[in-house]
């Protein structure tokens, strides 16, 4: 499938015009550190179109998406259902390594950059973003949805997955969100939010004309914990026991501490 | 002013947080209780995902007990004997509880499972601590004299079940099973809803086991640092959820604030204080009501996921 897309994709390469378009971009920051006051930011992209001989392009009919995708994470949506008169649990999808973070920019509505089958092959838009849906849980609490287009209900939890993902600032699409200062050159703006996940995030710019993908970059950035931060977090995960251990010691110092003034005052 | 807790990955106020920790240390040396009923809670409605709070929690519990079992052990107000056997069964309730902890947080019923145990558990404790003390202050009205709580020697069935053990420093020849079965119930209800259990023990040592009501707060305090010790440690080692910036915070404010609640504890009358924080308890345990019958404002959440194997 993979190798298809290539081959594919290599022919389109061949068969393209002899003045190809080809695009340069970079981000302004390649490094986000999330430190003891981060309260989120923004990544900005700045790229231009050239052709192969290193013009700018002058053609009207560019159009640029930028795709961020932050590291993949499996994810769990539940919905809670009244149960005996208590809300509890029930129903729920496992969305397996699922992007953490996903932007979708356009410099026009989907829809007019690319056909629809690119829109999916690129993924590009919340809807044509490609999940791998697993029911995890005991079918025995999945309520009928009693509509026959979505039986099992994945549709319905999708959908507010999506909008969960929407709400806390991490998924978003935004057509039109791009910039041009001028006809060849644009600029793309991701906000990252407070509670942005860590790890890689990978970039990916794709020029469309004409209804093809006529030229593509890829990039990427890092949103890591800085500082102390990081050296908990690692220390918590890579040494959990010696971590627990140390931190028992720590709160008995504190105890002891406490106890001592307490006495002299 | 915001803090990021590394462990819960959000951003906290540092002042609320601080606060809940001088709040809910006034109220722990106000009554001496630990606080862990109150502290959790807290935490879980500012916001701290509810595995973080429980697990956090059990150290600062282990620092807030470790003060006070100190000052027993320095006026020889512990037994350790009785201490050492109540944790034995901690120690295999801790490493109980912190399995379903994980198990109930795996199958996504974590904070149901944690919601209802606080109402029926501190429902009933406090049900129990209002009638008690309610019934004392209209006695005390009425010029009754109310009858002593412990009546020395008097042991119910429980105590003469089979492994009779003497502890000298409680003057108790009683069966080891309830000791053990004690401390085992408590450490399991401990890790799983971050709590010390010292409301519950210190209830239960007194009319159960019929220890002496001076040893009784030490001697549930040196336990409870152990058995919130071997928590804390299996929590990180095991659900990994121990935020240590977020408990040290409680920890240096639950400090601060167990100083000015002792004192205040010293001027208050004994069946007023218990009053209160029976009262306390039934409002925490009727808060965890609304949260598990009222419909909830979003029906829908994202968690983390762990698919079973």
């Amino acid at each position: 499938m993979m190798r298809a897309a290539v081959l594919l994709l290599a022919c389109l390469g061949l068969a393209a015009p002899a003045a190809a378009e080809r695009v340069v971009a970079v981000v302004g920051a390649e490094r986000i550190a999330i430190t003891s006051n981060f309260t989120g930011t923004e990544v900005v992209l700045f790229g231009a179109i050239e052709t192969d001989a290193g013009a700018p392009v002058t053609g009207l009919d560019h159009e640029v998406v930028v795709i961020v995708r932050g590291p993949a994470k499996t994810l769990v949506t539940r919905e809670k259902v009244r149960l005996f008169g208590i809300w509890a649990n029930g129903p729920e999808r496992t969305f397996m390594a699922a992007p953490s973070y996903y932007k979708a920019l356009s410099t026009a509505p989907f829809e007019a950059v690319a056909p629809e089958h690119l829109l999916g092959e690129h993924e590009i838009g919340l809807s044509h973003l490609r999940l791998d849906i697993r029911r995890p849980g005991p079918a025995a609490r999945d309520t009928g949805t009693g509509d026959p287009s979505d039986p099992r209900g994945d549709i319905r939890l999708r959908a507010e997955f999506t909008r969960l993902m929407g709400e806390a600032g991490v998924w978003r699409e935004a057509p039109g969100a791009i910039d041009r200062p001028a006809r060849h050159v644009f600029r793309a703006r991701a906000a990252i939010p407070a509670n942005a996940p860590i790890g890689i995030y990978a970039v990916r710019v794709l020029v469309f004309a004409r209804g093809e993908l006529v030229a593509r970059e890829s990039t990427t950035f890092e949103v890591m914990k800085a500082g102390f931060e990081q050296e908990v977090f690692e220390a918590s995960r890579r040494q959990a026991w010696a971590y627990g251990v140390g931190s028992v010691v720590l709160a008995l110092a504190i105890g002891w501490l406490a106890g001592a003034l307490f006495r002299r005052s | 002013m915001t803090i990021y807790l590394p462990i819960a990955e959000m951003a906290v106020n540092i002042a609320l947080i601080f606060g809940i920790g001088v709040v809910v240390g006034m109220i722990s040396g106000m009554f001496g209780v630990g606080g862990g009923f109150l502290m959790t809670p807290l935490l879980i409605f500012s916001g701290v995902p509810p595995a973080v709070a429980v697990a956090s929690q059990a150290s600062q519990i282990a620092a807030s007990s470790f003060s006070g079992a100190l000052a027993a052990w320095r006026k020889n107000l512990l037994d350790a004997k009785l201490a050492l056997v109540l944790l034995s069964g901690g120690m295999v309730g801790s490493l109980l509880g912190v399995w379903a902890f994980a198990a109930l947080r795996a199958s996504g019923q974590l904070d149901v499972v944690i919601a209802l145990s606080y109402v029926v558990l501190l429902g009933v404790v406090g049900g129990l601590m209002l009638r008690e003390s309610v019934g004392y202050m209209l006695a005390q009205r009425r010029g009754v004299t109310p009858t002593p709580v412990r009546t020395a020697g008097r042991h119910g069935w429980i105590a003469r079940l089979p492994f009779q053990m003497r502890f000298p420093r409680s003057g108790l020849a009683i069966s080891a099973i309830p000791v053990v079965g004690l401390g085992l119930a408590i450490g399991f209800v401990g890790s799983v809803l971050g709590i010390g259990g010292g409301f519950i023990m210190v209830p239960a040592m007194i009319y159960l086991l019929r220890v002496p009501t001076q040893i009784v707060v030490g001697t549930s305090q040196i336990q409870m640092v152990a058995t919130m010790s071997a928590a804390a440690i299996l929590h990180a080692g095991i659900t990994q959820s121990v935020d240590v910036v977020l408990a040290v915070l409680l920890m240096v404010g639950g400090a601060i604030g167990a100083q000015y609640g002792a004192a205040m504890g010293q001027k208050m009358k004994g069946e007023t204080l218990r009053a209160a924080l029976a009262l306390l308890i039934i409002a925490v345990a009727g808060r965890f009501a609304l949260e598990v019958l009222v419909e909830p404002a979003d029906r829908f959440s994202v968690a983390p996921g762990v698919l079973l194997p």
